[in-house]
């Protein structure tokens, strides 16, 4: 079983290109199937409904401190509230609520949401950032290592 | 807020590419002011393309937009090949308008099935729209993933293709792989019928008015790439004449900027105004099915743009097929420029309408001036005037219907802002 891993982000926007380190990390790893999108609306074109297990990467606003790491196992269990907002299009929740009411949503699912620094357009990742996301590669490392 | 006075207030308005805001001002029951607002950043895309050689300018201003980036080539490469004296031709011409079907059918069905229809429904967004309504929303992913198959096997990926440049392509698809995607084709075909028919049966706002339609029109083809600018009210100019007609004015509460016809107002851009005014080049499937549902000859309700986008939607799988039958792989995958001193504009058809682009380019090449007016842009002045006329009904309403109902007839636009360079607050206060 290969582990799917989409990567949500944009290269232009600072702490925004957090998932797409994560990629950069991640590439070449076996057992893992990498997928980068600009955009969260760009999920539904992505998932077929036969994976077993898909992990999301994005960044988030910051809550609390730049670079701290939150982990979701559901599109349920993050609300509206969490800063999550995209006005482009659609929010990463409604995207995966879509998924999850035609059924095309898998079973096992994890959500990394890295909180970001800054997003302003062509900063680069910040260091706290930067950080997080080797953190994040080597858990989902661990993830598909463990993935029979 | 007085006893006279209400506020409707959107800060963020859902369901639209990037970021805007309305204002509406009631006093004494009338409507005295609208803004439909702009405050993304201005993206400055005319400023980094100075200096740049011409053949960097499809993939910059590609990136200018996630759900459009087929037509900012398309225009860019259209204008800087009108300077260069270079005219692209068979094969190479028939693979730029399946591209573009291809951009078509991804951005209208995103458009009309997630971000428009949970209007029409009543629901608050695509995600309990969804619950109640999976088959559809599941024909509709898989009509727009068709779409994007085809911009990435033409294109080299769906998403800021890297493939087309000024002469033509870097490298074209062989037939064989054309002829791979015709049985998805056919089915999003046949998806896509079944949708227009759903459509049909919404129950659409009783709402005209007199617009004025703007899009390209073409002697022997629905428009994508070329034509004259046409209108219903007697505008009939070459795309060099564009700025001669086409006059955009600042604004304070848009980083966009407003576009109007000189001397006559604003004017609609779009699939209604690209059916209303080139229907009878529509191919017969969509041309039928549009008489079969009873959709007027003349469409003057914004919110029937719904049926306008899904029938373009048709005739984009119709259009490609049509393209796939008759392939035949070109000697070249382009032709060959030489770079010379010049000024050349293009108008191609984006999914939200006319783009407009201009270029000046030095003896060596490089980009000495730019200039890109985007549909929503052109699209803008009329949004306000809809927002205007529709008010003094949609302010007897609850409030959060009157809200909702305003930001329903924003989206009739589908509007990119982010294209535009521009988002949505909705606020409406009355003295």
């Amino acid at each position: 079983m290969r582990v799917k891993v989409i990567c949500v982000g944009s290269h232009q926007h600072g702490d925004d290109a957090a998932a797409h380190l994560v990629a950069d990390l991640l590439a070449g790893e076996e057992n893992i199937e990498l997928v980068r999108v600009k955009a969260p609306t760009e999920i539904l074109d992505k998932l077929s409904g036969d994976e077993e297990l898909v992990i999301i990467v994005d960044a988030m606003e910051k809550v609390s401190s730049p670079g701290r790491v939150h982990r979701f196992t559901s599109a349920g269990s993050f609300s509206a509230k969490d800063p999550w907002r995209s006005t482009h299009n659609l929010t990463l929740r409604e995207v995966l609520k879509i998924l999850e009411s035609i059924n095309q949503l898998p079973k096992d699912i994890l959500i990394y949401g890295i909180e970001g620094r800054s997003f302003k357009y062509m900063d680069t990742v910040s260091e706290d950032v930067a950080k997080a996301c080797r953190l994040v590669a080597d858990e989902i490392r661990k993830i598909a290592g463990r993935v029979p | 807020m007085t006893e006279k006075s209400r506020e409707y207030k959107v800060d963020y308005l859902a369901r639209v590419e990037g970021e805007g805001a309305l204002y509406v001002k009631v006093r004494d029951g009338e409507v005295v002011d609208v803004k439909f607002k702009i405050f993304e950043s201005p993206r400055l895309f005319e400023a980094f393309l100075l200096g740049r050689m011409y053949y960097e300018v499809p993939d910059i201003t590609a990136r200018i937009c996630g759900i459009c980036p087929i037509a900012y080539m398309m225009s860019s490469t259209h204008a800087i090949e009108q300077i260069l004296g270079v005219s692209v031709e068979g094969p190479l011409r028939q693979l730029r308008r399946l591209i573009y079907c291809g951009e078509w059918i991804e951005s209208h069905m995103l458009h009309a099935f997630l971000l428009h229809l949970p209007d029409f429904l009543g629901y608050d967004d695509a995600m309990q729209m969804a619950k109640y309504h999976h088959d559809l929303v599941k024909k509709a992913l898989r009509v727009k993933k068709i779409g994007n198959d085809l911009v990435a096997l033409i294109g080299g990926r769906e998403v800021h293709p890297i493939n087309v440049c000024v002469g033509g392509f870097y490298k074209t698809p062989t037939r064989d792989k054309l002829s791979n995607m015709k049985d998805e084709l056919k089915q999003g075909k046949e998806l896509t019928k079944e949708l227009i028919m759903w459509l049909s049966k919404l129950d659409f706002p009783d709402f005209e008015q007199d617009y004025e339609f703007v899009s390209l029109k073409h002697p022997n083809e629905y428009p994508m790439n070329e034509g004259r600018i046409v209108s219903n009210k007697g505008l009939d100019i070459a795309v060099n004449q564009f700025e001669e007609y086409i006059i955009e004015e600042q604004v304070p509460h848009s980083t966009a900027l407003h576009t109007y016809i000189k001397g006559r107002g604003s004017y609609m851009v779009g699939p209604l105004a690209r059916v209303n005014l080139n229907r009878n080049m529509l191919h017969d499937e969509s041309k039928e099915l549009l008489k079969q549902v009873g959709f007027p000859e003349q469409c003057n309700n914004p919110f029937m743009s719904i049926i306008a986008r899904v029938a373009e939607t048709l005739y984009a799988f119709e259009e490609s097929l049509s393209i796939i039958d008759v392939y035949t792989e070109p000697d070249r995958p382009r032709v060959e420029v030489v770079a010379r001193e010049g000024r050349g504009c293009a108008c191609t058809e984006a999914p939200r309408g006319i783009l407009y682009h201009r270029y000046d380019l030095s003896p060596e090449g490089t980009v000495i001036s730019a200039k890109i007016i985007p549909p929503t842009a052109q699209n803008q002045k009329r949004i306000e005037d809809d927002l205007r006329t529709i008010a003094p009904s949609i302010i007897k309403l609850p409030h959060s219907k009157a809200v909702w109902r305003f930001e329903q007839a924003i989206r009739n636009y589908d509007p990119c802002i982010s294209c535009a360079t521009h988002f949505l607050r909705l606020q409406v206060d009355e003295e």
